[in-house]
């Protein structure tokens, strides 16, 4: 399932589009031979009449899931968020610190946070359950910043707020690593598909019945079908897939520049 | 929203990195750029007189700074940005030869991201500076104090110092003795050709007559004029007080001559921050009591919590001893700030290689504004000034900071800044 949700967006949609589309051609042409005459006439009719029952199921279950995998990719731009909002507070309790330490808390806030970006997203994308790149260097920092705790030169309030961001940043990594490890339920998707297959075919035997006039409304269902299942895909893992619809790790990168800008140092930035 | 979804869905593929590439920073390894491939060394140059106190003192404070790369003082080296720091050291012998010969040799080593010296202005001034600006290396100095260092006409682009200039300690001198100790009359004693020595004088001079006081002299030492000819000097002058801006050994010479002759025995004497070593004390011995020495005032860096409670103890721990010199804070403040600017201007591409542009980190220290160091507040100037400004204290011997330590209270302390004297103040 991971490969299929990891495609680029024009793969999904050549997949799933193209997918219903060649479906509905195949099935048509053996409608077509294996259904004639007055055949065709009832077989449109009971099919008529089952159009509103499958086309509700379709829609209920799409619609769930669609639902559902949306949440998930809120939730993992929420924790992106969060983790970032944590750094931020990080860089800007570190500032409190003498300019060594400062210097030194920021510059290993912004190697992790490179590494996150630029190594740990691609792995969420495809192998999240494997040991991340970025963990090494959560580590450090945590260690570096839950040092200072104890040092007599530091201010209580100021170690205070850094564990605080600490750990408001390992929760929100912990979180989004979480939700790229979620997978689409693969039962609800089967059965959205299933009843997807059972509505074009649904709509193929109106169409045969009533003529080529119609083949106008059916095309229109295959393609809902096909790329309702896209949009499913699409949205069900959040660090892969399409960039439109993945959570992106533009803000980690954001304040990986004011790190480097030295935004978050006393004696550079805007503090 | 058939549109809508086919939109979402057939939208491009793919994730983005907005990290700069090396290759955008520096192409190759040349006079501006240096490349530092995966698991080899950032390559930092020293050009310390280490064979003297002052030189010695900014070392250990060097090898502090590297070992707190990693957070903590565990006698192990940090690394900077993935990289170990190796140290290429070279002797600047306290001296413009030793300075422009320890440069070229340092530039032998291509990947020399920064130098870290002179100890003595005169290695530094028209020698290391006009060497190492040839080929864009930055060197930045935790000692040097000539004002000819940083003087527009004379400054070398790519000079910095984090040590405080001397314009503030001849001002604070002249101050002391002429409005505090009420002495009117100065015989001023420097070394002859030294630019950290002759400018130092002549910025006391300045500020004395300024106040209202005479200069009797300003004699240079020097082969033919020995400590005894500058005794006989001084003898003949009789001045209200002699200052003497000179090293070790001859300091401690011409410090011994005036005091051991009867004729000048009482003269009051005030030797500069060169002259305050253990060496010093230890020469003149009980002679050397009531002599005053001017230097940084070290109780704004007792002050500093970060100071008593982990860099003390750590140099402690490395030297079995107390500092033995002036210049450890702004050692280490210049170390930390080379450290900083790296971590901001340095650029590593995806197969790890460090790219460090040395315009970048140029540009990067004149961004510092207000880098609040163990040895004071930092803003880095075009002209080379780091130190915004000093607190210059008047010890009195046997009560100085290298004899005393924490227990060395100065008689008198002054905090000035470069832009309050140049507008008259």
């Amino acid at each position: 399932m991971r490969a299929l949700t990891s495609l680029s967006g024009v793969e999904i949609s050549l997949l799933c589009v193209g997918g219903a589309i060649l479906f509905a051609i195949v099935l048509g042409s053996i409608m077509r031979r294996l259904i004639r005459g007055g055949a065709r006439e009832s077989a449109g009719l009971t099919a008529a009449a089952y159009m509103t029952v499958l086309g509700s199921l379709f829609a209920i279950l799409t619609g769930f899931l669609i639902n559902t995998e949306y949440s998930t990719y809120r939730q993992a731009q929420n924790s992106v968020g969060s983790e970032v909002a944590a750094a931020s507070e990080l860089a800007y309790a570190s500032a409190s610190l003498p300019a060594a330490d400062a210097s030194l808390v920021q510059a290993r806030l912004g190697t992790f946070l490179v590494t996150t970006s630029v190594r740990e997203w691609p792995h969420l994308a495809h192998d999240p359950e494997a040991p991340s790149p970025a963990a090494a260097n959560v580590s450090q920092l945590s260690q570096l910043v839950y040092s200072f705790g104890p040092r007599p030169y530091v201010d209580g309030s100021t170690s205070d707020a850094m564990n605080a961001a600490m750990t408001g940043l390992t929760e929100a990594r912990r979180q989004r690593i979480v939700i790229a490890t979620q997978e689409l339920p693969m039962p609800l998707f089967l059965l959205a598909v299933i009843s997807g297959v059972a509505l074009i075919a649904g709509a193929l035997l109106v169409a045969l019945r009533s003529g080529p006039r119609y083949v106008y409304v059916a095309a229109g269902i295959i393609l809902i079908v096909g790329f309702d299942l896209a949009a499913i895909l699409s949205i069900s893992a959040p660090f892969a897939g399409p960039t439109v619809v993945s959570v992106s790790a533009a803000p980690i990168e954001q304040v990986v520049n004011e790190l480097r800008a030295g935004l978050y140092l006393p004696w550079i930035g805007t503090l | 929203m058939l549109l809508v979804l086919a939109a979402l869905v057939a939208a491009g593929c793919g994730g983005s990195s907005s990290s700069p590439s090396a290759a955008s920073a520096c192409n190759e390894s040349g006079p501006t750029c240096v490349r530092v491939g995966l698991g080899q060394p950032l390559y930092l140059g020293t050009l310390l007189f280490e064979s003297d106190p002052i030189g010695l003192d900014v070392a250990r404070s060097i090898r502090l700074a590297i070992d707190y790369l990693d957070g903590s003082f565990d006698g192990i080296p940090g690394q900077l940005l993935g990289h170990d720091i190796s140290l290429v050291g070279e002797d600047d012998g306290c001296s413009a030869v030793g300075g422009r010969t320890g440069a070229v040799r340092l530039l032998q080593e291509p990947a020399l991201v920064a130098v870290i010296g002179t100890s003595c202005s005169s290695a530094a001034f028209g020698a290391a500076d006009v060497v190492l600006e040839q080929d864009n290396v930055l060197l930045l100095s935790a000692s040097n104090t000539a004002p000819g260092l940083t003087d527009s006409a004379t400054h070398q682009r790519n000079y910095f110092r984090v040590a405080f200039n001397d314009i503030i300690q001849g001002s604070t001198v002249a101050d002391f003795a002429y409005t505090r100790q009420e002495w009117k009359t100065a015989f001023a004693v420097h070394k002859e050709g030294d630019a950290y020595s002759e400018q130092l004088t002549a910025a006391f001079s300045q500020s004395f007559v300024l106040l209202g006081g005479t200069s009797l002299s300003d004699l240079g030492v020097s082969d033919t004029v020995t400590p005894a000819a500058v005794q006989r000097a001084v003898a003949m002058a009789q001045p209200s007080f002699v200052f003497i801006a000179e090293f070790s050994p001859v300091c401690d010479e011409v410090a011994a001559a005036i005091r051991r002759a009867p004729d000048t025995r009482n003269i009051p004497i005030v030797v500069s921050e060169a002259c305050q070593t253990p060496t010093f004390l230890a020469t003149l011995g009980a002679d050397a009591n009531g002599i005053y020495t001017s230097g940084p005032d070290f109780s704004t860096v007792r002050e500093s919590a970060f100071y008593n409670d982990a860099y003390l103890p750590a140099y402690r721990r490395l030297t079995g001893g107390d500092p033995i010199g002036v210049f450890h804070p702004t050692a280490w403040d210049t170390t930390n700030l080379l450290f900083d600017v790296l971590r901001r201007t340095a650029v590593s591409d995806s197969s790890g290689v460090l790219a460090i542009n040395r315009e970048a980190l140029r540009r990067g220290l004149l961004e510092v504004r207000g880098y609040e160091g163990l040895s004071g507040r930092l803003s880095c100037t075009s002209s080379g000034d780091c130190a915004e400004g000093a607190r210059i204290a008047i010890y009195r011997a046997p009560n100085w900071p290298v004899n005393k330590g924490d227990a060395a209270q100065p008689i008198f302390s002054q905090l000035k800044t470069l832009a309050q004297i140049k507008n008259g103040g």
